[in-house]
């Protein structure tokens, strides 16, 4: 059954409000459909054949319990953007658990730096 | 009297050609033939789901932090797991079948959305409320039709910015038809606040201001 209720008074009553809210977005497919004319309207709103199809083996490898290539392929490395200085910075401040480094640590690591490219140098060098 | 066991004759392999009834009894026999289900499953998603896409996408559930792809994949498994729960009276239509399907796809779908909801509360257990899910009956659909105002509704709709609006169309998601209003459950409506990075009580204020702006919107037009 309709309604006219505008006819019958200018203001807009609450309860009849959300009724409209409620039934502009049904109308527009922007609810979750529950009638059968409720997936008229969304399929009167939507073209599917402009949606970009899902590959059916991403589903395929969830309802098997695995991740598929794909999926695998979308997760982003934590490091990928990042400059390899900035990297290194981050992967040593890591190990050493976000910890200062003491003088004589730093003179060690200088130390052994030294050593690693003069190694490096000298089998270059052969 | 349930399709599924009456009218659905099983051939030896899922083929294209399979109507919905035939695929989705196909996927509730997993049990004894895997392969056989997992072919139907791969050729019911192909002819549905990119009405679903297209549903997700277009309602911007992104915003809320879902994953239009993920959403869509997340409703087809579950579909999967409960195709032996799926019924339709037997000699329907092949229209009249493919909107049963559609229906009972789109109830799962739903279902999904409030678990994603709940999953930052960690109560990602199915819904309990049969309202939220069992649609309407029809007499309960009482057509208010303010005329002239819908198209009022939806200028102002467009001229939101994303989140009021986003919090508007999700929140109508629970609309009851016997109150005339949005309900919205508690663990729900935490898990709205959560995605919304609001609280509560902030869904409810922003949510009463947005239709206090609405009803003096359409008191100028």
């Amino acid at each position: 059954m309709k309604k006219d209720k505008n006819q019958a008074e200018s203001g807009v009553r609450d309860e009849d409000l959300e009724t409209l809210v409620h039934q502009v977005l049904r109308e527009d497919g922007k609810v979750f459909p529950v009638t059968e004319e409720d997936i008229s309207n969304l399929e009167a709103e939507v073209d599917p054949n402009e949606v970009k199809p899902i590959d059916p083996a991403r589903l395929l490898a969830r309802v098997r319990g695995e991740t598929s290539k794909e999926e695998h392929d979308q997760v982003v490395p934590l490091f990928g953007q990042v400059p390899n200085q900035v990297q290194e910075d981050m992967l040593a401040m890591a190990a050493r658990n976000g910890g200062q480094i003491t003088e004589d640590m730093r003179r060690q690591m200088e130390e052994d730096r030294a050593n690693a490219e003069k190694q490096a140098e000298d089998q270059k060098g052969r | 009297m349930s399709s599924l066991t009456s009218s659905a004759v099983r051939q030896p392999s899922a083929k294209v050609e399979d109507d919905d009834l035939t695929l989705i009894l196909r996927m509730a026999c997993k049990g004894s033939d895997r392969k056989d289900a997992e072919d139907a499953l791969v050729i019911f998603f192909k002819r549905h789901h990119r009405l679903f896409k297209a549903f997700a996408e277009r309602n911007n559930y992104r915003s809320l932090g879902f994953d239009p792809e993920d959403f869509v994949l997340h409703t087809f498994h579950k579909a999967f797991e409960k195709a032996h729960t799926f019924d339709a009276p037997t000699g329907l239509s092949p229209e009249r079948l493919l909107k049963k399907v559609q229906t009972w796809l789109f109830e799962i779908a739903k279902n999904e959305f409030l678990m994603e909801l709940r999953k930052g509360l960690n109560q990602s257990e199915e819904t309990m409320d049969p309202d939220l899910l069992t649609p309407p009956n029809r007499e309960d659909i009482e057509e208010c039709v303010l005329t002239g105002k819908a198209a009022a509704v939806r200028t102002f709709l467009d001229g939101l910015p994303e989140g009021d609006r986003q919090l508007l169309e999700t929140s109508m998601n629970f609309y009851d038809y016997k109150a005339k209003k949005a309900v919205i459950p508690a663990d729900i409506l935490e898990g709205l606040a959560n995605a919304l990075a609001t609280t509560p009580e902030g869904i409810k204020q922003r949510r009463k201001r947005l239709l206090q702006r609405l009803k003096e919107h359409l008191e100028k037009t």
